[in-house]
């Protein structure tokens, strides 16, 4: 029984490989040969993970908290260790105690809002910021003030210190711009040295949506100025 | 059509046009960069853009290789000293350069260069070309914070005194220009 089985799969199999064979010959591409061909193609390109993703929101219409919440749990299924949400409209910061009760109960995720601790958990294993327009110059303004107050002489490493020790900002690795317009609205720019941007009309919630993502992001050459 | 006032670029992508023309050497794909350099700002002021600012040497490229940071250099000496040269089409195009970045990682003759053009062209009101080289934000940033501390530590303002304003005005753009309205990369 388990022979008849074996050999059933085996021909499906080997059909299976004739048709594509077939395709490929006459320039066909019918969507399995394409899948195969793209995961043929995703096995020669090592998949790289963002440790830091951040999200900048282009459009006050596209912030979806639902969508959020679902984001947060692909960014911990993927692996993503720190997430960053931009939202210049202020929706996100309004909407805090809803995000703090989801990261409470759901995704264990440590949570900041502005660089204030709001939520932490002992076996988190993502961060998430939610940032606003503050976090932008205006923090900026207030690190110069800080750091003005001190005889030492001003580097760019005591800038970035300072900014994550007081607004808990940091560099990400890949910055989605989600809506159709190619801005940053105001995100903090001293956190944007060696980002990789990537546009996209939509939040890409969803395990396979983040991961096209991610692919994308792995497919790029980043040299930082080598 | 609205018309921006500043528009920016940034100039890469040279050497992987050297590798797919198979110019042989990446100095030549700065080399062609430059010649399409002069081909943009011709369009732009067709357009009547009055402000440019080109990317054109970040800091984080002298990590390259010494052949390639050399040829670059030797590259930008010869084209700033036949600009300076050319005194008729700087006074038929009336253009003032100005140049934004920390200059002290140049050498000598680049940094004498810049002065010179800045020098000559800083009467000209037809428009205005910011050639940001070294550059980069974060230095930008750093030094007028440090600009800021320095008046600071000297009694000329106050902590609370500082402001978004007074950082915009120790930039390198404080001294009369104006904030890019479209990046092009």
């Amino acid at each position: 029984m388990i022979d008849v089985g074996w050999i059933c799969v085996a021909a499906v199999r080997a059909v299976y490989w004739l048709v594509m064979l077939v395709c490929n010959f006459l320039g066909y591409s019918p969507l399995w040969a394409q899948i195969a061909m793209k995961n043929r193609k995703m096995g020669n390109v090592r998949i790289r993970i963002p440790v830091h993703l951040a999200v900048c929101f282009t459009e006050n219409k596209l912030i979806d908290l639902s969508e959020i919440l679902q984001l947060i749990d692909s960014c911990v299924l993927t692996g993503v260790r720190q997430l960053s949400l931009y939202d210049p409209f202020g929706e996100l910061v309004s909407q805090i105690d809803k995000i703090e009760q989801a990261c409470r109960l759901f995704t264990r995720a440590d949570l900041f809002c502005d660089g204030v601790r709001i939520h932490s958990s002992d076996i988190s294993n993502l961060q998430v910021n939610i940032l606003s327009r503050k976090m932008g110059k205006d923090a900026l303004v207030k690190t110069c003030k800080l750091l003005c107050e001190n005889d030492e002489k001003i580097t760019g490493e005591r800038i970035s210190k300072a900014l994550e020790e007081k607004f808990h900002l940091s560099d990400p690795d890949f910055l989605l711009q989600i809506g159709n317009v190619p801005t940053l609205c105001g995100y903090p720019p001293w956190n944007l040295r060696i980002t990789e941007f990537l546009q996209s009309p939509r939040l890409p919630c969803s395990r396979r949506a983040l991961d096209y993502c991610i692919e994308a992001f792995s497919h790029r050459d980043i040299r930082i100025g080598k | 059509m609205f018309i921006s006032a500043n528009e920016a670029f940034v100039m890469d992508g040279n050497r992987l046009f050297a590798k797919t023309e198979h110019l042989g050497s990446v100095i030549k794909g700065h080399e062609k960069g430059f010649v399409q350099l002069a081909k943009i700002l011709d369009w732009c002021s067709r357009f009547g853009i009055r402000e440019i600012t080109v990317y054109a040497f970040s800091i984080e490229n002298f990590k390259r290789s010494e052949e390639e940071v050399g040829g670059i250099m030797r590259l930008t000496e010869e084209k700033f000293q036949k600009l300076l040269n050319d005194t008729e089409k700087l006074e038929k195009k009336q253009i003032c350069f100005r140049f934004y970045g920390n200059r002290l990682l140049l050498s000598e003759r680049l940094q004498k260069l810049m002065d010179d053009i800045e020098k000559k062209t800083e009467k000209f009101k037809e428009g205005r070309l910011n050639v940001c080289m070294p550059y980069t934000s974060r230095d930008e940033i750093t030094r007028s914070f440090e600009t800021i501390r320095k008046n600071v530590k000297n009694g000329k303002i106050n902590v609370d005194q500082i402001n978004e304003s007074m950082i915009d005005a120790c930039l390198n753009s404080g001294c009369g220009g104006t904030a890019p309205d479209l990046f092009i990369l």
